[in-house]
């Protein structure tokens, strides 16, 4: 039996319970100073290893037509994630096989990419059923983490319009914040606008600096992009891709660009490409097909630069339309150059009024014009014309085309370049020429962009180049207007009239140069054409290139470029509600006239159909049936209207306002909705 | 003996049982919670949230059976164990570095493997140490301990063997919370001051030694004198711990939304565990878990106050020292008022060793305290 106890064991107990006691609120003093004193400076440091400030970057901004129409959009989607070294085999064989299921491909392709230890995207941007689906069987997993199968939002791009613009509006790669990386067109040129400023939102982060939870919906949907209005009348655009593309069938041509531009103010209403695209399937599509062909491609334009040679001669007072110019036959040895100038053998003349010697496009003429003037004089107008420069429109690609100093032109340089072989041209430069033909001789720099805005509406100043500069007199771009309407009333551009409205333009016809083999090409050609419409009061200009017709179908500038144009110029000039000229009959009265006659005559009636004369038949005021026809055939049947065209989707129509049969007195706008057939 | 089992419990044996079972079931709770993300994460446990609980929960039910057993046997069968237990624990601190049964974790020696269960020693060694001593000093006349040869070089002479054992384990803390709880013991059992002292004094060298001997062990000192500035290196678990406790605040984020778990604050489960808790349960849960650790030393040491006879209460002395001083230790660790050692925080951090020894040290010490109401009830009932 062990001891008694003593009296000091008692004492000695008594002195350890006090010890720790003590010790106990030593610590307990200890945890109220960092619990309460040095709170503050720890929940700051906790917050600085815990909340990672992740760049979110926001939902990519929309680009619009001038419309307003879509062209480009942003949409949520999500996007299957991996964490392959977290996930074990079986839940990396488990995510293979439902995705074999959902998506159709072979699992094995799946499992092959869950090999590494990286995390990564198995799928990316599918549709919200394959989400929802998808979802359902991570949540079956039973993962206990949600860092390691996850479906994270992600942005895809969306083109609405399909074809519509597509060299122009360009495309996006996806980068981590999904479809948000412009490489091509406006998406590249305005990347950084569209793509928005990243925002910075806190994510919670582990030690190892993974995202805790995946970035929230929220954050994406707020903080969008600038929104980009293009000048682009989608409308104009598919009328002008459509024909071009019939055009390049029909012709069995390589290629045709066609560039339609708002005179007054350099706006590009339409650039189409031919061949080109669906934006929606980029991926698949063969990369010929992307190319911007209106800046891409540069070709000798052939007799559309007998325009800018006639303007430079008369600006500089040298020329005069009614002086007789002698067409020496159609074949003209010429001392500077070993063969003869020849005009086309359907254009042999012998003495000719100049502005006919014009309008048949006369090879002998233009050069005894261009004789009349210094290689300076020429190539100083030239290049005021912006032919051979670079217009910096700012889609890249773009190129110069050829205009050689004066010190560089050899031999017959001074013959082949006024009548438009060996310089070279986009469809832009030219159009854009014609533009400032039409704009009384002032050039302006075109422009795709409207206008830019920030998410919340408020425009955005863009530091984008707006050149203007005079290139000829008002009176010289006013005297060559009515020769490009001469051209087409009785020259070699007839199939560019547009009934009621009076028109003028160019053709051209060249030789082809082919870039690749560095030579001119036997029986090849391209066809072009330039022009602008209504004279009087020139709003619309177009340019329209084919490349390569077959010669046996055709190969004129007149036949195969010009309908082109006629088809654009008439399009757009129903869908800006441009009113059609009260004077259709030109050449006797001299242009001056016909402008003053014409703004006298415009003043009351600019609202009403033309024939005001005529009591107009009761069928003509009716809203005629449009159900079921294309967009073509819409604007071929409203042709004579003055109404303003507003059009909604592609195909055909399928619904109309105001109905058919309703009086179109005092109506101006028609409201037409398009969608594709079934059975395509 | 066993008469005064059935009769109903004594309020202060209830009590114990109460709070011990409030601190193991919030230390299940505190280890899923500090477990679970890692767990998932890990391809090694399978991905398992539920890993470092199931086991636990193992060992606490365990743990409560081996508590009831020690409940109801007699202490003073103890006696006639206290030897071969000690030989045993000794036997099992040297297993530690035989080949096939030592279990090598965080490049240290201190645990067994046997049957698919890893153990460690350490822990069964304190309450070894503290039967062997109560029985030791409880047999020895008051004049015997109080003598240089009889009582003090014999008790330091068995104690030093087994604080070498563990001290070559690396197990720094162990072997500080081993010799704080038997010089309690002799200082309770009436060793002269000077020898007391003496060992102290002969204590520090010896610490210093330790401490210059490696690198590391200096390096961990300077770290616990300014965490923040060695935050990257040896400074970083204190560090991380610090800024736990710091950002619970008074109320703490609340249960379950602690973020120092996600990989931030290692050992988070384990030594840890309380960092984790004040930042999740505050400063309030802090004062809980102290009170309740501070009730069960104060209940265990006025048990041995009260026994009629030196064994029990030696041996609730030293029991209560076996709960209290490792927590007091694990608490100063943490909070930064000591050196960074491994140790685990009773009853709440999870590890096997330490719940069954502890509870089972529980178990006796609510045995203990059955007797003293059985054997002190009369004598009150005389005054």
């Amino acid at each position: 039996m062990s001891r008694p106890l003593e009296r000091t064991h008692h004492r000695r107990l008594t002195i350890v319970v006090a010890l720790l006691l003590l010790c106990f609120l030593g610590l307990m003093l200890r945890l109220v100073y960092l619990t309460v004193a040095l709170h503050p400076h720890y929940r700051d440091r906790a917050d600085l290893q815990h909340r990672n400030a992740t760049e979110v970057m926001p939902r990519r901004g929309e680009i619009f037509d001038r419309e307003g129409r879509a062209m480009a959009v942003s949409v949520l989607c999500e996007s299957l994630y991996v964490n392959c070294s977290a996930a074990p085999r079986d839940v990396r064989e488990e995510v293979a096989r439902a995705c074999e299921e959902i998506f159709g491909q072979p699992a094995e392709g799946y499992l092959r990419r869950l090999q590494g230890d990286q995390r990564i995207p198995l799928v990316r941007r599918m549709e919200a059923n394959q989400a929802n689906r998808l979802r359902a069987v991570i949540q079956g997993l039973d993962l206990g983490s949600i860092d390691i199968v996850y479906l994270a939002p992600e942005t895809r791009r969306l083109y609405p319009m399909e074809t519509v613009g597509a060299s122009v509006i360009g495309f996006t790669r996806p980068d981590h914040t999904g479809d948000n990386e412009g490489v091509a067109g406006i998406e590249f040129l305005l990347n950084d606008l569209l793509r928005g400023r990243a925002a910075s939102g806190e994510a919670l982060q582990n030690a190892a600096l993974q995202p805790m939870e995946p970035l929230g919906l929220e954050i994406l949907t707020v903080t969008a992009g600038h929104q980009v209005h293009l000048t682009i009348d989608s409308v104009i655009q598919r009328v002008a891709e459509d024909a071009l593309a019939e055009t390049v069938e029909h012709f069995e041509a390589d290629w045709g660009t066609a560039v339609v531009i708002d005179i007054p103010t350099g706006d590009v209403l339409a650039m189409a490409s031919c061949p080109t695209f669906d934006l929606n399937q980029r991926a698949s599509e063969p990369e010929e097909s992307k190319r911007n062909c209106a800046i891409m491609n540069a070709i000798e334009p052939g007799s559309i630069m007998k325009v800018f040679t006639f303007a430079a001669a008369m600006e500089e007072g040298l020329i005069d339309e009614e002086e007789i110019i002698d067409c020496m036959g159609g074949i003209w040895y010429h001392p500077a150059r070993s063969r003869p100038i020849r005009d086309d053998r359907s254009h042999r003349f012998h003495l000719l009024p100049l502005h006919e010697a014009f309008a048949f496009s006369s090879n002998i003429a233009t050069v005894q014009v261009a004789d009349r003037l210094t290689t300076e004089q020429l190539c100083e107008t030239y290049r005021a014309f912006g032919l051979g420069q670079r217009t910096d429109i700012g889609l890249p690609g773009e190129r110069t085309g050829t205009l050689r100093r004066p010190s560089e032109w050899w031999g017959t340089d001074r013959i082949s370049i006024p009548i438009g072989q060996a310089i070279s041209v986009t469809a832009l430069q030219t159009a854009a020429a014609m533009a400032a033909i039409g704009n009384g001789g002032v050039w302006q720099q075109p422009n795709l962009i409207q206008r830019v805005e920030d998410a919340a509406g408020n425009e955005v100043a863009l530091d984008l180049p707006r050149e203007r500069r005079s290139v000829v007199s008002s009176l010289t771009a006013r005297r060559m207007a009515a020769l490009l309407e001469e051209a087409v009333e009785i020259g070699t551009g007839t199939e560019a009239q547009i009934e009621g409205y009076r028109v003028g333009g160019k053709t051209g016809t060249a030789t082809r140069y082919d870039e690749d083999l560095g030579q001119y090409m036997e029986n090849s050609y391209v066809a072009t054409f330039t022009g602008l419409a209504p004279i009087n009061d020139p709003r619309i200009a177009c340019a329209v290139f084919v490349s390569n017709p077959n010669r046996r179908i055709g190969h004129y500038g007149g036949e195969v470029a010009a309908p082109v144009f006629r088809e654009i110029m008439e399009a757009s000039l129903h869908i800006l509600g441009i009113s059609a000229d009260p004077l259709t009959v030109a050449g006797e009265a001299p242009p001056e006239v016909v402008i003053e006659a014409a703004a006298r005559l415009e003043a009351p009636t600019s609202s009403d159909t033309p024939q005001i004369n005529l009591p107009p038949a009761e069928s003509d005021h009716l809203m005629p049936n449009l159900m079921g026809l294309t967009m073509r055939e819409v604007t071929q049947r409203l042709t004579t209207r003055d109404l303003l065209l507003r059009f909604q989707g592609s195909g055909r129509v399928v619904s109309q306002t105001p109905v058919a049969g309703t009086s179109l007195r005092g109506v101006s706008r028609v409201m037409l909705v398009f969608e594709e057939s079934e059975g395509g | 003996m066993s008469v005064a089992l059935r009769r109903p419990a004594p309020p202060s044996a209830t009590a114990l049982f109460v709070m011990t079972l409030a601190l193991v079931s919030l230390g299940l709770v505190m280890v899923y919670s500090t477990s679970g993300y890692i767990d998932a994460g890990s391809s090694r446990l399978g991905h398992d949230a539920f890993f470092h609980l199931r086991r636990q929960v193992r060992w606490v039910l365990l743990g409560l059976g081996l508590l009831f057993v020690m409940a109801r046997m007699d202490y003073e069968r103890l006696k006639k164990f206290a030897l071969p237990i000690l030989g045993l624990s000794l036997l099992l601190l040297f297993l530690c570095y035989v080949p096939g049964i030592g279990h090598k974790a965080n490049g240290q020696w201190r645990w067994i493997r046997l049957f698919g269960f890893t153990f460690q020693p350490s822990e069964f060694a304190k309450l070894a140490m503290v039967i062997f001593m109560a029985k030791t000093l409880s047999e020895l006349r008051e004049d015997e301990i109080r003598s240089f040869m009889g009582g003090f070089l014999p008790a330091t002479l068995i104690t030093g063997v087994f604080l070498m054992a563990i001290v070559m384990e690396e197990d720094l803390g162990a072997t500080f919370v081993l010799s704080v709880i038997v010089w309690l013991m002799w200082f309770v059992a009436g060793m002269r001051i000077p020898h007391l002292l003496s060992l102290v004094c002969a204590a520090i060298p010896a610490f210093l030694f330790f401490i210059l001997s490696s690198p590391w062990r200096l390096e961990r000192i300077l770290a616990f004198l300014n965490p923040e500035k060695y935050r990257l290196t040896h400074g970083m678990q204190l560090d991380q711990s610090l800024i736990a406790i710091g950002s619970g605040g008074i109320f703490g984020r609340g249960l379950g939304e602690g973020l120092q778990k996600y990989y931030f604050l290692v050992e988070g489960h384990t030594d840890f565990i309380f960092s984790n808790i004040a930042e999740e349960l505050g400063l309030i849960g802090c004062t809980i878990i102290l009170l309740l650790f501070m009730a069960i030393v104060v209940v265990g040491l006025s048990t041995a106050h009260r026994m009629p006879d030196t064994f029990g209460s030696l041996l609730a002395c030293g029991l209560a020292l076996m709960i209290g001083i490792p927590a007091m230790v694990n608490l100063a660790v943490v909070s930064g008022c000591m050196p960074t050692t491994g140790l685990p925080l009773p009853l709440i951090s999870y590890g096997g060793s330490q719940i069954l020894i502890n509870m089972m040290a529980i178990g006796i010490l609510m045995n203990i305290v059955y007797h003293r109401c059985k054997t002190v009830d009369p004598r009150r009932k005389r005054a």
